[in-house]
């Protein structure tokens, strides 16, 4: 794939920074949201699943760390925020 | 084709610096002094590559000259701007948040899509970053093989991760999204440096780029604050 343009101005076309700049602050307050939605906690899941058929060491381990990480399963699945 | 005041915002810097979580946070104290620039070994053979004017761009807002640079993938964290600045500014970290904002962009993709054959082939198997099978040809015929290296030093000629932390590291790879990341981008061929012919030669030269990576087109990018090596256009 080859683009024609001699410059970055050129690639850019109308578009203006400020057009660019939102699109980039759009992008940022998604990927640092502390909300984690249902698609990426069932992403998450093949990990842990993983995890824990390694070994009984890493099963203990695991299960040791799930009351932490229920409230956010919680949220995941309900959508809302425990206060 | 000139710039004009579109391709400046000002209000840009201001805005990213509370949804950036402490990452981008120095920036405005930038003196311009460029001791970074000045200490910088990628700097050093890459003329083009410049801290000092990144750091400016950002803070007045030219993020599209920014984004859209070959000369943002050229830094390789090393820290000696950190060090070297009189005001604290971690660059590198500039770097790191640019570099997403780029591929949210579509640039740059030519470089990140190298990674998922290190991620399938070393990483996520065998728990190793570097692989085996990619040596700088340079390093091997002056030092020699980097494991006999290691067997001479009494250890294994390869570098040992337990089960356990091979098992730790697919989670977390899971966990932060690595893994689904690395699928959505795809790979491409990693190449043999020590067996490669000609024909290879050529294609490692000329990487291959998807025209789409998810919902993001990509682009090819520029050599936006001067061409390297040369004069032309590097008044930026």
């Amino acid at each position: 794939m080859a683009n024609n343009y001699n410059n970055y101005l050129e690639a850019y076309g109308k578009e203006t920074s400020r057009d660019a700049g939102d699109r980039t602050l759009n992008y940022f307050s998604e990927l640092f949201s502390m909300e984690i939605p249902m698609s990426r906690m069932m992403k998450m899941m093949p990990g842990m699943v993983k995890f824990m058929m390694a070994g009984k060491g890493e099963r203990d381990d695991l299960m040791k760390f799930m009351p932490q990480m229920m409230p956010m399963v919680k949220q995941a699945i309900t959508g809302k925020k425990e206060e | 084709m000139l710039e004009q005041t579109k391709d400046w915002d000002d209000d840009f810097y201001e805005k990213w610096k509370p949804i950036a979580m402490g990452f981008v946070n120095e920036a405005q104290k930038c003196l311009q002094c460029g001791k970074c620039t000045g200490q910088c070994p990628a700097a050093a053979v890459t003329p083009s590559y410049n801290p000092r004017k990144m750091i400016r761009d950002l803070v007045n807002g030219n993020i599209k000259r920014v984004l859209s640079s070959v000369e943002l993938w050229q830094c390789f964290f090393c820290g000696g701007c950190y060090a070297a600045c009189p005001m604290d500014i971690n660059f590198q970290f500039f770097v790191f948040m640019l570099r997403l904002a780029a591929m949210n962009e579509g640039y740059g993709w030519e470089d990140v899509k190298q990674l998922e054959g290190y991620a399938e082939k070393d990483y996520l198997k065998n728990g190793v970053t570097v692989s085996d099978f990619e040596r700088n040809p340079f390093v091997v015929d002056t030092r020699g093989d980097i494991s006999k290296i290691r067997e001479a030093a009494g250890l294994t000629s390869k570098r040992q991760v337990s089960d356990r932390a091979i098992a730790e590291i697919n989670m977390l790879s899971d966990l932060t999204g690595m893994t689904s990341f690395m699928k959505k981008i795809g790979g491409v061929e990693l190449l043999d440096c020590r067996t490669c012919t000609p024909e290879q030669e050529k294609k490692c030269k000329h990487k291959p780029m998807p025209s789409r990576v998810g919902k993001t087109k990509t682009h090819l990018r520029f050599y936006n604050y001067g061409e390297p090596g040369g004069k032309k256009h590097a008044e930026a």
